[in-house]
């Protein structure tokens, strides 16, 4: 949607209802749930107001230049390192965190994989036991819990999709049909079925239909990476928050960058410093804050907010804001086929196999993920340009010419996703160096793969090898994939617990320590899931939003 | 800076425009078109913003290797080292210091006073392959791809002939089927997917 002309504009000085930093796939929700009941609420958002108007074709500006990210002018340099022995390198250019700074967050640029958790995601320490040297540990919610809110997400952000063999109870069907079926997820279908899997429809956030107001997708292939030039991809911008405007009750301020949450003498939130368009700091009074930034900017924003009262980081007493960050880890495979698969036109995914979700012991290591057949990097021509030709060959001359010209059209990928084990050592923490371009401390970004999450990644690849060879590829290239140094998942930094020691927010987003302080985004997860965590993110917003709405209701904050 | 001053004859000339429109009448007359439209836009435009003379014509000769003009367009007819020109004035203002650097290092392999350029193929590709194996060839590639496949409003992939090469149609919309394998789902009895997408 289009910034609206008619906006609510609160006063800085008079506390509003909700403060909620981050407009994406969680503050999308919580702002139009929260004004749904009747409160008042900011919503501050570093980026831009960008709508389905401003979205481009153009490869150049949006994944080259970082074009829904902030651009490549402006500073948001984040630093990275493997491990707290060595010296973090700072990182302009390509971000190792990569999130789109814009109002929408990262659904705005997402390819929409909505996958449910299962029942054992939440509870798979309990059914496994611990595994020593990491907190692997069990969620404070149950699937059974959440099943209405994933229902609440398929009925109202939006999800098209059918249901497959392993899915766990759902209390409604989905309220769209499928996409329609690529070629790549037809071979992906064929080689799974002929190696004995059990492939199934890949549910996704985006509108094979019209649907509640908006337009449905038109292929145009413009997705993973970009903003859906017609708002059929469900992101917060096109989805939640058209409601939560017309409400109102929603002020959304844009360009504005929280830097600091303020406590008063009662350990309370009081307001929140932020730089405003211009770079002006500013202060908003609020009753209460939900900090929705992202599993990187929302342990980032706690530990610089420490004061003499909370000296390790607002709401930090148990040390765990920051640790655990979960990538969910990623392998690949790419394959060549006889006939043109035209990858470039259609939404990413269609088919995916969910055979390996759980874990299995005989496997001689923890973990679970999925399967999906997919273009990847080769469904726009500047991106397959850039991504490397088969082993040996030059990305250039008369040869590389050849690969290209036959390759666009007949590529596609196999991709898979698995779990990330939570680990003190991969973490977000304040880089005593590095500042950004308003002079804070860059996010340092400590981050290492468990052996076992890699090891689960090469065991989905070689199964994804043998599906490409299954579907009659004529050449198939599966590289080693080393550790990530990139990574779009965002999870674990502030997680949920019962345990105010172990855990940084209470089975309902507030914090152990701060009463009227909520976090409510990918950094509550207590494990990873299999790989495509915003279905279960906007699951657990819906479900906060509710119980935070009753509690102020009831003055209960 | 006197190199500015190099008129656009001598660019021509040094870029082996002419002897390549010939060749290409004799030998390839469906590429005549594009040549010519290549060459014409080349007469019309007001030089280089931000490439000396002589460096255009090194770097347009790199990208004609990069991407090489056989039976179907190349670089050159992408316009590639115009849309090189405009991004390194702009866009990608931060990739010009690397590029230069990087043609600096291939001129010096080429031996003192010979330019890229004024080389025949044969020994222009052998001193790629060595710049590539000592990893000075990627600012070049980098940016001859980004020219030759991005939308014609940077100044490359003129007449989308980047796009044409690799069969991508842009559109705005598509309707299934997509391509063969998703025309005929049921053509492998082991492979059966219903048209509703439920698999059975």
């Amino acid at each position: 949607m289009r910034k609206p002309n008619d906006m609510p504009a609160f006063a800085l000085d008079k506390a509003v209802d909700f403060l909620v930093i981050g407009s994406g796939a969680a503050g999308g929700v919580l702002a139009r749930e929260l004004t749904a009941k009747g409160l008042d609420v900011v919503v501050l958002e570093q980026g831009k107001w960008l709508s389905e108007a401003d979205f481009t074709h153009d490869e150049l500006d949006v994944i080259f230049r970082a074009g829904l990210s902030g651009g490549a002018d402006q500073d948001n340099t984040q630093s990275f390192r493997q491990s707290d022995e060595k010296e973090a390198v700072s990182v302009k250019g390509f971000q190792p965190a990569w999130y789109a700074r814009t109002v929408g967050g990262s659904s705005v640029h997402f390819s929409g994989n909505y996958w449910r958790f299962r029942p054992l995601d939440f509870k798979e320490k309990s059914l496994l036991g611990g595994i020593p040297g990491t907190n692997f540990a069990d969620w404070p919610v149950s699937y059974e819990e959440l099943e209405p809110y994933y229902t609440r997400v398929d009925w109202e952000v939006g999800v098209s999709g059918a249901p497959g063999p392993f899915d766990p109870p759902r209390s409604k069907p989905y309220p769209l049909p499928p996409m329609p079926v690529k070629s790549s997820g037809v071979l992906f279908e064929k080689g799974a079925r002929k190696i004995g899997l059990n492939p199934q429809v890949a549910p996704v956030a985006i509108l094979s239909k019209p649907y509640r107001g908006r337009a449905p997708c038109i292929n145009c292939g413009f997705c993973m990476g970009f903003g859906c030039e017609t708002g059929a991809k469900s992101s917060s911008l096109s989805a939640m928050l058209p409601d939560a405007m017309a409400s109102g009750r929603c002020e959304v301020r844009t360009e504005s960058t929280a830097y600091r949450i303020v406590t008063n003498d009662k350990g309370r939130v009081s307001e929140v410093q932020y730089f405003d368009a211009d770079g002006a700091e500013r202060s908003q009074k609020a009753k209460a804050v939900i900090v929705a930034g992202n599993g990187l900017e929302t342990p980032r924003l706690l530990l610089m907010s420490e004061s003499s009262r909370f000296p390790q980081g607002l709401a930090n007493g148990s040390g765990m804001v920051g640790r655990n960050l979960m990538f969910n880890y990623h392998t690949s495979v790419n394959a060549t086929f006889e006939h043109q698969l035209n990858e470039y036109k259609g939404i990413q995914c269609t088919r995916i196999v969910h055979d390996f979700y759980e874990t299995d012991p005989k496997r001689g290591f923890y973990g679970g993920g999925g399967l999906d057949g997919r273009p990847l990097f080769l469904a726009t021509p500047v991106l397959y340009s850039q991504m490397f030709p088969p082993p040996g060959m030059r990305r250039w001359g008369k040869e590389f010419k050849e690969y290209l010209a036959d390759s666009f059209t007949r590529s596609m990928s196999i991709v898979a996703s698995t779990t990330s084990l939570p680990l003190d050592s991969n973490n977000v923490t304040l880089d005593p160096k590095v500042s950004d371009r308003f002079g804070l401390p860059a996010a340092r970004i400590t981050y290492h793969d468990h052996e076992d999450d890699i090891a689960m990644g090469r065991f989905l690849q070689a199964k994804g090898v043998d599906i490409m060879h299954a579907a009659g590829a004529k050449k198939v290239v599966a590289y080693d994939e080393g550790p990530s140094t990139i990574a779009a998942h965002l999870l674990g930094t502030c997680r949920m617990g019962n345990d105010p020691e172990a855990s940084v927010v209470d089975r309902f987003h507030r914090s152990h320590e701060v009463p009227n302080l909520f976090i409510c985004d990918g950094s509550s997860f207590v494990t990873s899931g299999r790989g495509q965590p915003t279905m279960t993110i906007q699951a657990l917003a819906f479900r906060a939003a509710e119980h935070i709405a009753g509690l102020a209701r009831r003055n209960e904050i | 800076m006197t190199q500015r001053q190099t008129t656009r004859r001598q660019f021509l000339r040094s870029t082996g425009a002419a002897a390549g429109l010939s060749l290409a009448s004799v030998h390839l007359p469906a590429l005549l078109p594009l040549a010519r439209a290549a060459a014409a836009a080349r007469d019309a435009g007001a030089g280089f913003k931000n490439l000396s003379s002589d460096d255009a014509a090194d770097i347009e000769a790199l990208c004609a290797q990069v991407i090489p003009t056989d039976d179907t367009p190349g670089a050159r007819e992408a316009g590639v080292v115009y849309f090189i020109d405009n991004v390194i004035g702009g866009e990608f203002a931060h990739m010009r210091e690397s590029l230069i650097e990087e043609l600096a290092g291939i001129n010096a392999m080429a031996g003192k006073g010979t330019r890229f350029a004024e080389l025949d193929s044969a020994r222009q590709v052998a001193l790629m392959e060595a710049a590539d194996d000592a990893g000075g060839l990627g600012m070049i590639v980098t940016l001859t791809l980004f020219g030759m496949f991005s939308m014609p409003v940077y100044g490359g992939n003129r007449n989308h002939v980047g796009w044409d090469l690799i069969g991508f149609d842009h559109r705005h919309a598509w309707f299934p089927p997509f391509g063969h394998y998703d025309a005929k789902p049921d053509d492998d009895a082991d492979g059966g997917v219903s048209a509703d997408g439920v698999s059975g």
